[in-house]
This record gives C-alpha cells, structure tokens and sequence, in this order.
C-alpha cells in the first residue's frame, strides 16, 4: 500500500495508528501548542547523578571527628581545609560553589541515605536508585519513567529530557512514551531527507514483536522530537551567562537555555562519571567535585539572572558512598549510606538526617538513617507536587527538607 | 544431547538463500551478495565450518600489522579505526563478532588505561583465546596488564586488599549476581595479591602476595588466583551465566531457562570449549531452520559493519570509528565495566537518529557504489534491483510500505536502500 504524507495525515487523526497522534502534526500545529504549553510556569526538576559511588565522607566531612581522621591516614580533608557547614560538618576543599550556595541560603545536605541491606555492586546499587524497588531486576521502568507516563499527554512536548553522553539511564525508562535522550542541543538533527523516511515507518500498521514496535516508536518519537528542539534552539539564540569550561557546566548550560524558552520538559537529568576511587583517589575526587560545584554554581547564577530559581530545584545521588577506611592504594573501596544534595529555594538550608555514626558501622561501613524513596517522596510531593504513592508506594516524604 | 540442539539437515529444510542470508546475518554481520551466494554453493556444513576456519584473507592480513605501530603513537583513536576496518574488510566475520563480544565481556577502559599498547595487547589476547577454553581466557585476563591497571590490582596487597577486580571476576566475569557473598570477594581478593604489571608487562609481586588460608565459595586452601578462577568456574553458576551471554549475543535477547540449560550443559561437556559450545548452537534446527521470533537489536558495530558489508562501502576508518561511536559504542572505551547493556539500551533518541541519518549519508557517499554493482551482479531491470536491495537488507519480512521508486536504477537503488536500512526490522537480527 502506498500512501502520501498527506494521506497519513488525514488518516491518522483519528488515533488509528498505534502512535501517538501528535507524532504526524504539521509544524506550525507543533508550534503553537509549544507557545501555548502550560508547562512555562511549571516546577523543573534537575537530576545529577554521580557515578561511580562517591565517596560521601569526604564530601560532606565530618571534620571534627577523630574515627575519620583515623581510617584515612593520607585521605582525610583537615579540619583547617573543610568549608565548614553546620554540625561540625564541612565540604570538601574543592567545593567552594557549593559553600556558596550553602551562604545564600539554598543548598540542602541529607545525610546517610541509604536502603536496607545496600549492595556494594555499582550496577545492582545504581538500578536499586533508578527503579526505587529493592528487585529492580523485575521493574520495567524507571521512578522517574512512571512519572512520566502519568504525565505525558499525546501530543505534548516531553515530560522529561536527557542530555547526556551517557545511555539513558534505567531511572527514566517508561513503559508508554520513551524519554528523548540528547547529548546536545546542535547534535540532535534530523537529515532533511529523511521526512519521507520518518512518514514510512510511521504509517507501519502493524508489528510483529514488542522489539519492533519499540524501535518504531522510539523512531517516530526521535524524528518528532529532532523538530521540536530544532525549533526551540532557533528561539534561544545564544548563551551569555559565564560557566566553567566542564562537560557538566556545558550540559547545564543547554538546560537552562531549554527552560528559558519555555520548552516542555519538567525533569532533566544528566551525569558526571569517574567516582569510583579504588586508587589514588586524592587528585581525581577533588577534580570531580570541583567540576560538579563549580557548574551547578554557574547554573544557578544563570537561572537568577533569567529569573528562573524559583521554579528549578536541583538534586544529586549516586549509587553508593564508600567504606570508612581507606585502602593500601590510597583509595576507597564500595561502601553503602552517603549525602544527597538538593538545591532549591524551596527547600530548608542545612544539613538534615544528622552526622554520621563512626562508631556502628554495618560491614565497615556507614548505616543508612534516611531510606532515598523518602527523598524521592518529598522531591514528587513537595517539589513536582505529583502523587508520589503512585511512583513509589507508601515512603512518605522525609520531614523537615521542605518548606512548604 | 539435548534435543534443543538437535543438529540441523538440510535434507528436511533445504539450505537456501533466504535459509543462508539469515544464518549469515546472526553468526556474523549482514552479508553481501558475495558471502550469501558463496554459502549456498558451499552448502550448509562448509558454510558451518567456514566460520571457524583459521586463516584470514589477504586485505585483513595486511591491515592487522599495522596494529602494533598504531598502537605505539598512543593513537587510541586510529586502533579503533583499525579494528572496525579489520572487521570490515574480515573473511572470518565470527571471530569478529566474537573479540568485540568478549570485549564487551571483559569490559576495559582506555579513559582509565591510557595505554594504547596495552588496550591492544588486551585485544589480541581476547582474540587468541575467544574460541578457546573459558578458563584458559580468564586465567590469560587475570595477567592481562590492561585489565590490572582498570581494576586497580596493582594496588591490591597483603594486609590491605583492593576488591575492585575479584568482585568483578564474580560479578561480571563468570558468575553472575547471587552466585557468590560479600565474604567470598574479601577472600578471593587476597587470593589476587600481588599479581600487578611493570611498564605493560604482568608482573607477579611475591613480597605483596597474601600466601595465607583463604575461604573462597565454600572450599578452602592457600588459594592464588589461578586458583580462584577455577573454583569460579567449578560453580553451576558460571555455565549458565556463559551460556546466556552467548545465547544473548547470537539467539535472542531473553533465552528461557531450558535453552541456558542445554548450552550450559554444552559448555560443561566440552569443559567450557568455545568453539564446540557456538557449533552446537550454529548447527542446530533451532538455529538454522526455526529461529527464535524475538531477534535481537543490533549493536552500533553490527550495524555499521553490516550496512558497509552488505553494500560493499570501502568506508574510511575514521568513518567507521565515528558512526559507531556516535550510535553509542565507542571500542575501547566501554562506559564501564559492565559493558554495554546491549538489545533495547543500544536506542535512545539520540542513538536512534544517527542510525537514520547515517544511512542516508552512507547510501549517498560516493564511496557507494550502485552501478559497479548492479555490472558485478547483473541487476538489470526494476525487479532484479528491488530484489538485491531486500536480499542484502532485511530479507523478505518488512512491514514498511516503499514509496513509487525513481526509474533510473542505480538513484532506484538508492532510494529503495535509503528505506529498508531505515526499516524498524533492519534494527533487529
């Protein structure tokens, strides 16, 4: 059967296809449910993951503890060199970004966060995080994933967007709409060419396999997608606000000029690698979470200026934190309970969930005081105000992080 | 035996060009008209045997030398080149499929390594033992210089042991998840003491070698980890954890249990022989005759080494290197030790695109070449073209409706190309 673009038009508007309708509209239809999207005034979300397993006690210090001070004989941050906080607990020297952060007023530190029984393998840990269930192996989405498929109406811009180098994590995987994953804005293009192409698959009435409807649709959605952001970095022009010369800086950089055109997205997420410090980890943690302060530092002046902090909040995990005492090679090996960042006017400076007990490890190493879905309640229910017992059960949200 | 891999005869199901073009695309990139032509004329038990065969072809051959003076100007991104174009330009396509398999196996970094000549003697050690004993592979990556810097078992020592790479022996290299204790990955650990590297060469540090009683999977002794490795390999767990990754790489993407079963008994019988364990599977009707309707989704390098195989592209290394790392495979450089998760996690929005817009380019480069092998094949009219296009594509299943094709055969070529590379069932094979 042959058929026109046209035709398909036509045709699909009744929803006969098993795409999304708002895969075939014209440009111009696009464009103006853009300029029309009530998501301009929405809450967004920003996800940092740390990957490798940072090591959350020479993150967030506690400089004044002598069992610290004893179990990393080369690692330890001096209390001369933390960037004190509060509790007798301080930052990493290289973390000046994040102090700032902390005197304005916005950066919030949970403490020992952590899950039952915590796996020290990265890959189990990290799924664990990303699906928010203790057998992530059985979920077939991501917690952000099932936010995204309550949310996400046919025919309006993403829900959520990943702007990565990375593979797109398990945390956004849905079951309905797949997340667009981007590396940046100028290299997510579609060929000219291929509208005949994009129009061939879509018009695909039928589908064998579950593997091949998926690769249809993550076809269709990636051609429809190319548009929309072609269309808004045209809005945007470019960037004058001052970032650090990182990977992360650059990413965020391309959210914040996202948000500032009123593109629909009200979740980014993005990743910084390299935490996993078995080895002569003094250099490379410093350098890592200078990069990391640093560019959320630069994000956030950006957002001021643009008018805009009001309605972002910006949260960092990663799978694990690492064992208290350090290694012969002057590293750290995997550990369990470790600090979360979050970032938002919204959220009450300080630290919260308390210091870390030294003194009753699990295995060596820290127990977890907060359980994460706890975070990721509040985050959903405070923040993003959507139903969080949908996404992740009966966690209620931890007390005290949120303002309102 | 089991009767899952009851051996295929072509007496029953006649080995044909649609039976050889669908073997040749699973067991190794899709194929030309050549290699497809050439199967049928052999028939299916040299075809068989042809994938095991030793000696390369003449192009390859001359090309692998250029590996190790590549390798010493530190040019990580020329090796990676050089290792697609080898499996470009390759007449023994499985050992291909295979280093890149054992490869993503063995995960190992250059962004950690930062050692060309060790990301290559890394490579020819996989590719020497890929067809071989498990345990010999394992035992050889053990002492493998690239592998001891990425997991850190230089710093592993009496007294103060670094998990990093006795976890992973478990974890990823043999057993699986739940197959082994925290306990036995702080044991096996000591067991690896002292085994580190001088200047890219292993070296075996007596002074920091724990000699001590160590409790590894329940037995015990003064293990060292030669020791470890084969006790790893002794668990029920590891044929299974084997035979699924095999079976993930060449079947299908979720084998259910009694065909893990079957392999796993296969490896077992064969103590862990490689070679037999694939010439089983190649071999059998399930293979040949009824393959699993749930194919897998391509990696980026079966992708692109397909489309240039099959059309006969002389592409550029450089090229190569470009589109498969853009797809998201980046050779030697796994984003960690785990590898790439493969089947559904190759696409994304963004992997997705290139795919597309990288067929357009690759059936508009001048490095494609439509009348040289519409001469070479004898595709004289619309039919004998359409035909060619789908036979070294997709095959005869797709869905995607093609549009009224231009006339002029060699732009119909193109065109005809441009959709069926771009079709969702070329993603799969």
């Amino acid at each position: 059967m042959k058929m026109t673009r046209r035709e398909f038009v036509t045709r699909s508007v009744g929803g006969a296809t098993l795409i999304a309708s708002g895969a075939t509209l014209p440009g111009f239809l696009t464009r103006t449910a853009l300029a029309a999207s009530p998501d301009r005034d929405g809450r967004i979300l920003v996800v940092i993951q740390l990957t490798g397993g940072n090591d959350g006690l020479n993150t967030v210090v506690p400089y004044r503890d002598d069992l610290y001070h004893r179990a990393r004989p080369t690692l330890r941050v001096t209390d001369q060199l933390a960037l004190p906080l509060e509790m007798d607990m301080g930052l990493h020297p290289d973390m000046s970004g994040f102090k700032r952060l902390f005197d304005d007023g916005l950066l919030s530190v949970i403490n020992n966060v952590g899950y039952p029984n915590p796996n020290r393998s990265h890959f189990q840990s990290m799924d664990i995080w990303h699906t928010a269930s203790m057998s992530p192996e059985t979920a077939d989405d991501g917690w952000l994933g099932r936010v995204v498929d309550a949310k996400t109406t046919p025919g309006a811009p993403p829900y959520a967007l990943h702007i990565d180098d990375a593979a797109l994590p398990l945390a956004l995987r849905t079951r309905e709409t797949p997340t667009p994953s981007i590396r940046s804005v100028e290299a997510f293009q579609l060929a000219d060419e291929n509208s005949a192409v994009e129009s061939a698959i879509a018009a695909i009435r039928q589908s064998a396999s579950d593997d091949l409807l998926f690769v249809q649709r993550l076809a269709v959605e990636s051609c429809r997608n190319a548009r929309r952001i072609e269309q808004v970095a045209n809005d945007v022009g470019a960037s004058t606000a001052t970032y650090p010369d990182y990977r992360l800086a650059a990413r965020l950089r391309q959210v914040a000029q996202l948000i500032g055109a009123g593109f629909g997205p009200r979740v980014y997420y993005t990743s910084i690698d390299g935490f996993d410090t078995h080895a002569q980890q003094a250099l490379s943690h410093g350098t890592l979470l200078r990069e990391l302060a640093d560019s959320v530092a630069a994000f956030v002046d950006d957002l001021r200026a643009r008018g805009l902090l009001d309605r972002v909040a910006i949260m960092t995990f990663s799978e694990f934190g690492r064992r208290l005492n350090e290694n012969a090679g002057q590293g750290t090996d995997h550990g369990a309970a470790a600090p979360m960042f979050l970032i938002s006017s919204d959220a009450r400076p300080g630290v919260h969930g308390g210091a870390p007990d030294l003194t009753n490890l699990l295995d060596d190493d820290l127990r977890h005081r907060v359980d994460f879905r706890s975070v990721y309640a509040g985050v959903l229910k405070n923040w993003l105000q959507v139903d969080h017992r949908a996404v992740l059960g009966d966690f209620a949200p931890m007390r005290g992080v949120w303002s309102a | 035996m089991s009767g899952l891999l009851t051996p295929y005869k072509p007496s029953a199901a006649p080995w044909d060009e649609a039976r050889a073009a669908s073997f040749l695309r699973r067991t190794s990139f899709c194929p030309s008209e050549r290699e497809i032509r050439d199967a049928v004329s052999a028939g299916f038990g040299a075809t068989l045997e042809n994938l095991f065969a030793k000696r390369d072809c003449r192009d390859h051959n001359e090309l692998d030398e250029l590996g190790s003076p590549l390798a010493l100007r530190e040019n990580i991104e020329a090796l990676r080149g050089w290792w697609l174009r080898r499996l470009a330009l390759t007449a023994r396509p499985l050992s291909g499929r295979l280093a890149v398999f054992w490869h993503n196996h063995f995960a190992t970094s250059h962004v950690k390594v930062r050692s060309a000549p060790m990301m290559l003697q890394q490579l020819r050690t996989i590719e020497r033992h890929a067809f071989g004993p498990f345990e010999e592979m394992l035992i050889a990556i053990s002492r493998d210089p690239a592998m001891i810097v990425w997991l850190d078992n230089d710093d592993n020592v009496k007294g103060r042991p670094n998990e990093n790479y006795a976890r992973e022996v478990f974890e990823l290299f043999s057993l699986g998840l739940g197959a082994y204790a925290e306990h036995d990955i702080r044991e096996g650990a000591r067991a690896f003491t002292g085994w580190s590297q001088k200047n890219g060469r292993y070296r075996f540090n007596r002074g920091e070698h724990d000699y001590g009683s160590k409790e590894v999977l329940g037995s015990r002794g003064d293990f060292d980890g030669d020791d470890v490795v084969r006790i790893a390999i002794a668990q029920p767990a590891c044929a299974s954890f084997i035979a699924t990754k095999l079976l993930r790489e060449f079947v299908c993407p979720a084998p259910d249990t009694e065909l893990v079963d079957a392999v796993a008994e296969q490896l077992r019988s064969s103590r862990f022989e490689i070679q037999t364990t694939l010439r089983a599977i190649f071999g059998s009707d399930m293979f040949v005759n009824a393959p699993r309707d749930t194919p897998r989704i391509k990696s980026p390098v079966e992708f692109v080494i397909g489309v240039v195989r099959s059309l006969e592209i002389d592409a550029a290394a450089q090229q190569l290197s470009e589109a498969t790392s853009q797809m998201g495979q980046r050779l030697f450089e796994p984003p960690s030790v785990k590898g790439w998760d493969g089947h559904r996690r190759w696409l994304n929005s963004a992997t997705m695109l290139v795919r597309l817009n990288g067929v357009t380019s690759a059936v508009k480069s001048d490095r494609f070449q439509p009348s040289r092998l519409r001469s070479e094949y004898d595709l004289t009219t619309p039919d004998a073209v359409d035909a060619w296009c789908q036979r070294v594509t997709v095959g005869p299943d797709t869905r995607i409706d093609l549009p009224p094709a231009p006339d002029d055969l060699d732009e119909r070529m193109k065109d005809r190309l441009r959709f069926l590379l771009s079709a969702p069932e070329y993603q799969l094979a």
